[in-house]
């Protein structure tokens, strides 16, 4: 990765693999205190419905969700990211959540971290998958 | 004694959120947080520790295959 992709976008599946695996490459990504994390507000919905699909105790949940409002900037949807995503559909047919977060990587001017294979073929993404 | 600087519009979007975020009185002072922040604490691999997961189990339902319509 280059130096100035400092600001990192870390996708929902990111956080996830974070929370449960504490690969060392994400925890060089979080806890390193050498970039600026970006989650979307959608991550907060998805990693939360993941945690209670897993049926984790809502203090976990709540620990997970707080982890990552205090150690990443939340970008909200508002209308020009909607109309940004909408244009990403148009052109990558991603599913609404993959075209609002990577809409909210390119507003942000960020790098995606994600093992979601939709992402894989996209510009400033890092695929931690197989 | 202020100054004037230069940023790109997407920084300055991040720098309103977390002022937001933060109830910061200034820019200054949001600035000045953001240099070299780090989590208090680790929560890498807490989650995993009642049960091995594999990776397809991890993403399993974490995002919603099909849109809405």
């Amino acid at each position: 990765m280059k130096k100035t992709d400092s600001k990192l976008l870390f996708d929902s599946s990111a956080w996830i693999e974070y929370f449960f695996t504490g690969k060392k490459e994400l925890i060089d990504y979080v806890e390193s205190g050498e970039f600026s994390l970006i989650s979307s507000v959608i991550s907060i919905y998805e990693v939360g419905k993941k945690l209670v699909f897993e049926k984790y105790s809502e203090k976990e949940i709540n620990d997970a969700l707080n982890f990552i409002k205090e150690n990443s900037l939340l970008i909200y949807v508002d209308e020009e990211l909607a109309e940004d995503a909408l244009k990403i559909y148009a052109k990558y047919k991603l599913h609404m959540a993959d075209s609002l977060i990577y809409a909210t990587a390119l507003k942000t001017d960020s790098t995606v971290i994600t093992l979601d294979n939709d992402f894989k073929k996209l510009n400033k993404t890092i695929f931690l998958g197989k | 004694m202020v100054t004037s600087i230069q940023i790109k519009e997407s920084t300055s979007q991040l720098l309103k959120s977390l002022k937001k975020k933060e109830n910061a009185k200034s820019y200054d002072e949001i600035i000045i947080q953001l240099i070299k922040t780090k989590p208090n604490k680790s929560m890498a691999g807490v989650l995993g520790r009642k049960k091995h997961y594999s990776r397809k189990e991890l993403l399993k339902g974490l995002r919603d295959e099909k849109d809405r319509f």
